[in-house]
């Protein structure tokens, strides 16, 4: 059994480099051996050392361990090499997936798991659906088994492949780049006191940004600042903000970010950064949604109402519907589209009403909606478009009906202002009851989600794009991402036991 | 009609009593006529008269909008003001104005060239043509003295270059040193066209810098030598002065340029802190001491020379401006934009340095054209040193001068002027005016007692003493600030009034321009001091403004603020109830929100106070509920600072109406529902609501806000758990504003840094 784990390892080792006893000059003889390593490596290995449940105990314990060393870290380090030299995505995968079963093995040897690490980086941030997911897996149990030693290093490495890959985006790269920001999220909640150095400096680099922006004005500056990677990091901290909401450690970063992104919107505010703004605005959503802080964004989406002019007919026609989703900027073309504005109207609409659904409860809700009830109402007046008066009158109508729910039951209420318990029991009850608003959201969510999987499915038909393939992939994806996190969540808790153990242990010495 | 004209030739003279006992003019003509080398003095100064009657007629006409606004001439104002009013009626005086001032204006030139070198807008060459040969010749003989002269000193330099080593003074050199490097390298690309064919290029250009040097180190030894000892060196500076004239074409333009910087440095070392008074006849003839001798020779000659350096300088621009080539064609057109503008900042720096000094009015009149000048960056020179020389001003004469130009100016052109002029004028320091005559009059004579008082109190021994003391302090008084104090307020109440004068005229006649939002701000600003009797008008003419609905929000926020301003003030015997105002403010305050122009808070803050909490008395609780409300509401949709600012605003109000405590109860006063949309304070039921919002604010992003809305939410106590610290509550609302500003994305309070590296967020 050793010999042929030895040739196996020699072979592997000698694919990649070719100076080893056996060459192997045959594909088929290479795959064969491939295959077979991955199959059943760890299995041999597990026997061969004499490991009972090798997910708890690291191999290094074993007796056999010092005697078998370094062949095992032959292995391994064949295992990364032809890693980092394969293209085809399902070998990848498989192989990845081995390294997973490995990773007790490369926790004994460091050297060996530094390299696997860069290389699990590349493919997490670069690479394809599954191979991402993998990746993200084997990285999140290294890190979660050696978080001391390479949760720093290796949130600093993704953080920056996060920054270069998401340089681009489009329909194509866009769930890539959620995926990733959501798993980087998750690392990022091992461990809240690294991560609040990491977003402290982050954060603060943003800043900098922007103020040498703001003070300097000039058009380089300001393209440092309005650039895709500046947006996906702000969402990212947005979403690891949310992500690990109840920190005392984390939150007071959200003022600084929140200030970020205002400052941000603000500071180039014309029309053809439009789009921009509505970004930032979700990401704020999303941070207050999250977190139960106030943030105002409501007046940024009204004053695109008021200021853009809805009446004047579009100079150009164009079939093609404008994706907000993947455009930072507008061409002055764009602006005179009636694409354009059918999709503005249409943005507003989503986030107004998105915005108000995570302040549905509060019970300031109708003193929140009173400068939106009046500028709804004045466009009202303003605009000849039907189309567009149809949507905005609804969306005042539902508004409105949520603002008399929650004045009725707060008059009704018993206790005074200053009563801080009493109203956050209040609007947990009315949150319980759910509001006029809430309800309609839920709906609307629904049907919004059919019409997005419709418009995609009718632009398959049409134009049988790669983007229906990346949908399922996303939905799959999202499965794994669920799966995992149930995983996730469990052995968190593990490592917290472990970490209560251990300081525990400290304190009573 | 008749009466009315009757009536101004009566006044009329009076007025020129006027001018003549004002010491200042007075003195400024005598020096100015005795730097005059011409003899026709005495035919100048009749026209000089002339001119200045003609611009302060000018300055009369134009106030003519004022005088519409008046229902009633009335009788007991100020002199002068009486007059200038009074004088407005007289349409027929206009054309007359108008040819007389045209007439002026052309022969301004030659009458200023000497004294002032004063150039009206619209000077026209044809009768200027004639004085200016005269002046021409000046300089050509001067340029033909200072080339012989610099053939003599050529040789010699060594000695000159050796002498002012040994006493050289480690200052002066610096400051050269300084403006040499930058000017040099601006100008080695100008120059480089004008080179001489028959070298090549290497060698011109080291011929070049060896010229230079040798012109830099006369230059030094020069300058260093003036003022190591300028008594005795005064004439050094004439030397100095000449090498204006450089004719080298290969290094004209530097050499020019490093000239009319070290002269500037000089000039503003050697100056004296007075403004020398040119001598009597008797003077002259009386003998006197030998070091007086020299002082009057030395001050003589400072003022000559200052004198013939303001020419120079004006001559530059003016050439710059005609685009003339001339001056022996040692210089290039081109190169002539960069002349200039070393010489209006020449100018620009004189300006501010030297306002006490002979020849400041000259320098205005050259600087103030130039602040509408189409060079932006001319103009924005001469716009910063205006404001500069307005803050620094102390004795008000140099902004009486400045604002007596302006207006001319605004005047002259049609209100076609850059708003940035306008904007220079809110830098006066305008405390105080005087605003009634008799109240101060009477009031420094009471602290002396009568004579009645002083034989029934005291004793003989007493009195004489008592006497002698009074005597003793009247002399100090007068010695000391008293007078000059006197002197500064009336000096400030005739600023003020042309400037009031620039802004009624501009929101009588030309509404639609440009000047607008400047003319507002700069009534909300100096609003406390405008005379009551246009509070009437002014107030109809700004309700108005903002009915019209043409106005920004920010010009109808400087609207309301400046009738609040004027209300507040001695307005309060008006018997005015500015309820449009009131209701207006409150419609408006919506449209403030985080996208729009973040800078609109401090006004509002400010009318806020003005109308909320310092006119308790006047304002119904009613009315204080409505604007509570409405300001909690608005500080949910507006950038954190501003929501700090609103909210220290609403516990301001609190304060000041404790009754308001009712919107911290949730129970239903009397009937009627609230109704937000409304909007009208006063009925839209605010008793019956509560400020729910503080819990959405309680949970805002930003600390400061959350605090704040923690503090209203307990009833802005005082005192307590929920007081705020001593240093929060003292802040007003519009410091709190400022303190939290987010403009350059600074963060404050300070976001604590991780803990094992300290780095802290930038923070003011």
């Amino acid at each position: 059994k050793v010999w042929a784990f030895k040739a196996a390892v020699a072979t592997t080792k000698g694919d990649s480099e070719e100076l080893c006893r056996y060459t192997i000059s045959d594909s088929a003889v290479f795959n064969s051996l491939v295959l077979f390593c991955i199959k059943d490596m760890h299995a041999a290995l597990s026997k061969m050392l004499k490991l009972k449940a090798p997910e708890l105990i690291l191999p290094s314990s074993s007796p056999r361990w010092q005697k078998n060393q370094i062949d095992i870290k032959m292995y391994v380090a064949g295992v990364v090499q032809l890693l980092s030299s394969l293209t085809q995505a399902t070998v990848i995968a498989a192989v990845l997936r081995h390294a997973n079963q490995m990773v007790p093995y490369y926790l004994c040897l460091p050297k060996q798991c530094r390299h696997l690490l860069k290389s699990l980086i590349k493919h997490w941030s670069t690479g394809e659906e599954t191979v991402r997911v993998l990746a993200f897996l084997a990285l999140n149990k290294i890190c979660r088994h050696k978080q001391e030693i390479y949760l720093n290093s290796v949130l600093k490495q993704m953080y920056i492949a996060y920054v270069k890959n998401c340089k681009f985006t489009s329909p194509n790269t866009l769930p890539m780049i959620n995926f990733m920001q959501r798993t980087l999220a998750e690392m990022y909640s091992l461990d809240t006191q690294v991560s609040y150095q990491h977003a402290f400096i982050y954060i603060r680099q943003l800043a900098i940004h922007l103020r040498n922006a703001i003070n300097l004005k000039k058009k380089e500056t300001y393209q440092s600042v309005y650039n895709w990677q500046y947006v996906h990091c702000l969402y990212l901290w947005c979403r690891v903000l949310s992500t690990i909401y109840p920190s005392e450690v984390l939150e007071p970063l959200l003022y600084p970010l929140c200030q970020v992104i205002i400052g941000c919107i603000k500071l180039v505010p014309i029309s053809r950064y439009y789009p921009l703004r509505l970004h930032c605005v979700r990401a704020i959503t999303l941070l207050s949604a999250n977190t139960k802080t106030y943030v105002p964004a409501l007046p940024f989406l009204l004053e695109i109402l008021q200021r853009e002019d809805f009446n004047k007919k579009p100079g150009r026609m164009s079939i093609k519907p404008i994706n907000f989703a993947v455009i930072l900027k507008l061409s002055k073309t764009n602006l005179q589209e009636k694409a354009y504005k059918d999709g503005l109207v249409e943005q507003l609409y989503d986030l107004i009403l998105e915005y108000f659904h995570t302040q549905a409860c509060s019970i300031g809700f109708p003193e929140l909606a009173l400068p939106t009830i009046v500028q709804l109402k004045a466009f009202l007046k303003e605009c000849k478009v039907a189309n567009y008066c149809k949507q905005m009158r609804q969306l005042l109508e539902k508004i409105q009906e949520n603002c008399s729910y929650i004045t009725g039951r707060r008059q009704k209420a018993a206790f005074g202002v200053a009563d801080v318990t009493a109203v956050a029991a209040w609007e947990k009850q009315v949150a319980v009851e759910g509001t006029p608003l809430t309800k309609y959201y839920s709906q609307w969510k629904k049907l919004r989600e059919k019409e997005i999987q419709l418009e995609i499915s009718g632009k398959e038909r049409m134009e049988d794009l790669n983007l229906p393939e990346i949908k399922r992939k996303k939905a799959e994806e999202k499965k794994a991402n669920k799966k995992e996190f149930k995983g996730l969540f469990e052995s968190d808790s593990d490592d917290d036991d472990d970490d209560l153990f251990k300081s525990k242990g400290k304190a009573s010495c | 009609m008749g009466p009315a004209s009757k009536r101004n030739k009566k006044k009329k003279p009076s007025f020129r009593k006027l001018l003549k006992t004002s010491n200042l003019k007075l003195e400024n003509k005598l020096k100015n006529r005795q730097f005059k080398q011409q003899s026709s003095a005495k035919k100048q100064r009749k026209e000089q008269r002339k001119l200045r009657q003609a611009i302060t007629d000018v300055s009369h006409k134009t106030l003519k909008p004022l005088e519409r606004y008046k229902k009633k001439p009335e009788g007991e104002e100020e002199e002068d003001e009486e007059e200038f009013l009074e004088s407005l009626p007289v349409d027929m005086m206009d054309d007359d104005d108008l040819e007389q001032i045209r007439a002026m204006a052309k022969k301004a030139s030659f009458l200023t060239r000497d004294i002032s070198s004063c150039t009206p807008v619209h000077a026209k060459k044809r009768k200027s043509e004639q004085p200016v040969k005269k002046y021409e010749k000046m300089p050509r003989k001067m340029q033909q003295e200072e080339e012989k002269e610099l053939i003599h000193l050529l040789p010699i330099k060594d000695k000159s270059g050796l002498i002012p080593q040994s006493m050289e003074k480690p200052v002066v050199p610096e400051a050269e040193e300084e403006e040499e490097p930058v000017d040099q390298d601006e100008l080695n690309q100008e120059e480089e066209p004008e080179i001489v064919p028959l070298l090549t290029p290497q060698e011109q250009l080291e011929l070049r810098a060896q010229k230079l040097t040798e012109k830099k180190l006369h230059m030094a030894s020069l300058s260093s030598a003036v003022l190591a000892d300028p008594h005795v060196n005064i004439k050094k500076l004439k030397e100095l002065r000449a090498m204006l004239m450089e004719t080298d074409p290969c290094v004209a333009v530097t050499v020019r340029k490093l000239v009319m910087v070290s002269l500037l440095e000089v000039f503003k070392d050697i100056v004296p802190s007075y403004r020398i008074r040119p001598l009597t006849e008797e003077e002259k003839a009386a003998k006197v001491k030998k070091e007086t001798l020299q002082l009057r020779e030395f001050e003589e000659g400072l003022v000559s020379q200052y004198k013939f350096y303001l020419e120079d300088l004006e001559q530059t621009v003016k050439d710059w401006k005609q685009k003339k080539q001339k001056r022996s064609q040692a210089v290039s057109l081109q190169s002539y934009k960069g002349l200039a503008e070393v010489a209006i900042r020449c100018i620009c720096d004189l300006l501010v340095a030297l306002p006490h000094f002979n020849f400041h009015n000259n320098i205005v009149v050259m600087v103030v054209p130039l602040m509408r000048d189409s060079v932006k960056k001319v103009s924005e020179m001469c716009c910063g040193a205006v404001s500069k020389l307005l803050k620094q001003d102390k004795l008000g004469q140099a902004s009486l001068a400045v604002v007596k130009v302006i207006s001319g100016m605004v005047k002259g052109r049609n209100y076609n002027v850059k708003p940035e002029v306008l904007n220079c004028l809110l830098c006066l320091r305008i405390k105080e005016v005087e605003m009634r005559k008799d109240t101060e009059d009477t009031a420094p004579k009471k602290k002396f007692m009568s004579f009645k008082e002083k034989r029934t109190n005291l004793s003989r021994m007493q009195r004489k003493w008592k006497k002698a003391e009074e005597k003793l302090q009247k002399e100090l008084l007068e010695a000391e600030a008293s007078e000059s104090k006197d002197k500064k307020i009336k000096l400030h109440t005739e600023t003020l009034n042309i400037v009031f004068l620039i802004y009624f005229r501009i929101l009588k006649k030309a509404q639609k321009s440009i000047l607008l939002p400047s003319v507002l701000e700069g009534l909300a600003r100096f609003a406390h001091l405008i005379n009551l009797e246009f509070f009437d008008d002014l107030l109809s003419v700004l309700y108005g403004l903002i009915t019209s609905g043409d106005l920004t929000y920010r010009e109808s926020l400087h609207c309301i603020l400046t009738s609040f301003h004027i209300l507040s003030g001695q307005g309060d015997v008006l018997n005015i109830d500015p309820l449009k105002f009131y209701n207006h403010l409150y419609k408006t305050l919506l449209t403030l929100h985080a996208g729009g122009r973040n800078e609109d808070t401090a006004i509002v803050l400010q009318c806020l106070d003005v109308m909320l909490t310092k006119r308790r008395k006047q304002v119904t609780l009613q009315r204080a509920q409505g604007f509570l409300k409405r300001l909690s509401t608005l500080s949910l949709h507006l950038l954190p600072d501003s929501s700090v600012g609103i909210l220290a605003a609403n516990r301001a109000l609190m304060h000041t109406f404790p009754k308001c405590d009712i919107l911290l109860d949730n129970e239903m006063q009397g009937s009627g529902v609230y109704l937000p949309e409304l909007d009208v304070p006063e009925y839209c039921n605010p008793q019956n609501t509560a400020l729910w919002e503080l819990h959405l604010l309680k949970r805002h992003y930003h600390p400061m806000v959350r605090k704040f809305a923690a503090h209203l939410m307990k009833g802005a106590p005082s005192e307590g758990s929920g007081a705020l610290s001593m240093e929060l509550s003292r802040r007003t609302p519009v410091q709190l504003f400022e303190d939290y500003s987010v403009k350059d994305m600074s963060f404050n309070p300070p976001v604590a840094g991780p803990p094992s590296k300290k780095k802290v967020f930038p923070s003011n």
